[in-house]
């Protein structure tokens, strides 16, 4: 069994505990993965499933007496008065939490580059980012300070930091595990998942915090679904398919090396998947449609989210600032505090609700979203998963990328979202390296198959025997 | 539909209690490039406009309200924990009334 979470179950939590906050702060140097690191944290001696193994958790994931700043300067002083359900969960289970991570600012963007405490770079190469937004998590875990950390997914948060970081990025279905303590970046789309180095211990981890809460109403009864039974069960019968257009290089005009070599192997492990006995066809969807799925994301992430951050004010949340009258001090506590992205993401998202824009624009993006997810549930009724790579690329340089729009977005690098416009279990697990870089694979399934998805993504793990950058 | 004018930037910025620059302006004018051009590909998708907009997610169980029970309360130290202006065990608030 393929699991650091299993090897470490029975070794000295004192000694596990010292060496992670030794390694946090080693990364953290090189790397600015934390916000917080808690020096002053002791073993979680509660008899659960993680007997006092250490893990990292996301920023934006409130705990109760700990700071918890979304890594926004709006929130930079924040100490929650209570715990998000996940939390609570793991600390129920005895995991013990040793540091609060980096993330792109309220989890809008993919950059890494806009946490209050400066960017995050990527371990394997610190000139290139980890990807965003759930960038500390992802590093923590590639870089071995931990061997699990918790991160969220709206648009494809987890599982692109863990294409880039080489590691395992599991986004359960829509309302497994609950969000009540997530600060909300767009409600209908945000997940709680995990980042772990096996496709076991992500696994492991779900399957402990997971469950109904009466305080988020979207969260479901899973009590009966058990994600580590069958993890190891033979997957010979199983039906994938891939997207002919995201994967086929003769789609693409004038491709790049690195995409013709990542389809290249992709195309290499689909024969090998073949050859255990697994199903994999071809399908193929409107090219035009593939297309503008970002668009219609940020159309529809835009709106949730400046209605969801609307009460950082300076009043509600965060360090007041002076004004002559009410409006007025709040203006300049948004205008100071807020990045400049966050900042032109709200006036997009205002814009597309406004009553004369919102059928061209916002309910124009939820059609694209209603049409996708109609497409793909019908498709999940001949089929176990999707399969396609995480990524038509490795990690940027972070000197390369910003969060301004392109026109040219390819759908390789985007069709991730597909599991957040569905609420899918979406799982990436490393496949190949390129230059010396982790490339992801990414398996999606209908709702509430997480059990399924996560007994293919094992057995491909161990099909494709990944080797790590060194 | 509206159409989109620097100023009609600033005014959205302002509505929102937000200021941006001269850049900032410049840069959001440009993104409505994209996305007006995308929003263009999207309204000439086949049948776009008879799809039933999807807003929520599809719920796995019935979703019910929880009981109107008072469970966990915070303590008068713990609200006012976080707030940078307080005085004895209240919030200092902006005057409101002009």
């Amino acid at each position: 069994m393929r699991s650091l979470i299993l090897d470490l179950l029975n070794k000295d939590k004192e000694k596990l505990l010292k060496s992670s906050l030794a390694k946090a702060h080693e990364n953290n140097d090189k790397c600015n993965s934390f916000v917080t690191i808690l020096d002053d944290a002791k073993v979680n001696t509660n008899n659960g499933a993680f007997k006092g193994i250490s893990y990292a958790l996301k920023d934006n994931i409130s705990t109760k007496g700990i700071l918890s700043t979304a890594s926004s300067n709006t929130l930079k002083n924040y100490i929650p008065p209570y715990s998000a359900t996940s939390y609570l969960a793991l600390e129920r289970e005895g995991a013990t939490l040793i540091g609060k991570t980096t993330m792109d600012e309220f989890g809008m963007g993919g950059t890494a580059k806009t946490a209050h405490t400066g960017l995050v770079r990527n371990p394997l190469d610190t000139l290139r980012t980890p990807g965003g937004s759930s960038a500390g998590s992802a590093v923590a875990v590639s870089a071995g300070v931990v061997p699990f950390a918790i991160g969220t997914d709206t648009g494809d948060s987890i599982r692109k930091p863990a294409s880039y970081t080489g590691i395992v990025g599991y986004k359960p279905t829509y309302g497994m595990i609950s969000r009540y303590g997530l600060m909300p970046f767009a409600s209908s789309l945000d997940h709680v998942g995990v980042l772990s180095k096996y496709v076991y211990d992500a696994a492991y981890v779900v399957n402990y915090i997971k469950g109904k809460d009466e305080k988020d109403m979207t969260s479901f009864d899973s009590s009966n679904i058990d994600l580590l039974k069958d993890i190891d069960k033979d997957i010979k019968g199983k039906r994938l398919f891939y997207i002919k257009e995201i994967a086929d290089i003769n789609e693409y005009e004038n491709p790049s090396d690195e995409l013709v070599s990542i389809l290249k192997e992709f195309n290499n492990k689909i024969d090998a998947i073949r050859n255990i006995g697994v199903e994999v066809e071809e399908v193929s969807i409107d090219k035009k449609l593939l297309n503008v799925l970002n668009t219609a994301y940020i159309a529809i992430a835009t709106a949730e989210a400046t209605s969801n951050l609307s009460n950082m004010t300076g009043i509600q949340f965060g360090e007041r600032e002076d004004g002559e009258n009410i409006y007025e001090l709040m203006k300049n506590f948004r205008t100071k505090n807020f990045s400049s992205l966050i900042k032109r993401r709200f006036v997009i998202g205002s814009f597309v609700l406004q009553k004369e824009n919102q059928e061209r624009y916002f309910v124009n993006a939820q059609r694209v979203r209603a049409k996708i997810v109609s497409i793909m549930n019908d498709l999940f009724t001949k089929y176990d998963g999707l399969i396609l790579p995480a990524s038509g690329n490795v990690a940027p340089k972070l000197s390369d990328i910003n969060d301004n729009m392109s026109k040219t977005e390819l759908a390789i690098n985007n069709h991730m979202v597909i599991g957040n416009f569905g609420g899918y279990p979406s799982i990436t697990i490393p496949f190949v390296n390129y230059n010396n870089l982790p490339v992801g694979l990414n398996i999606t399934g209908p709702k509430v198959s997480d059990a399924n998805i996560l007994n293919i993504a094992y057995k491909l793990e161990e099909l494709i025997d990944y080797k790590e950058v060194r | 539909m509206s159409k989109i004018t620097k100023e009609l930037i600033y005014k959205y910025a302002s509505d929102l209690l937000i200021g941006l620059t001269v850049e900032e302006n410049k840069m959001v004018l440009d993104e409505f490039d994209i996305i007006n051009e995308k929003m263009d590909e999207i309204a000439n998708l086949e049948g776009i406009s008879s799809i039933e907009p999807m807003a929520l997610q599809d719920s796995v169980d019935e979703v019910a309200l929880r009981s109107d029970v008072v469970s966990d309360e915070l303590t008068t130290d713990e609200v006012i924990a976080n707030a940078s202006n307080k005085t004895l065990d209240a919030i200092v608030v902006p005057k409101v009334v002009e």
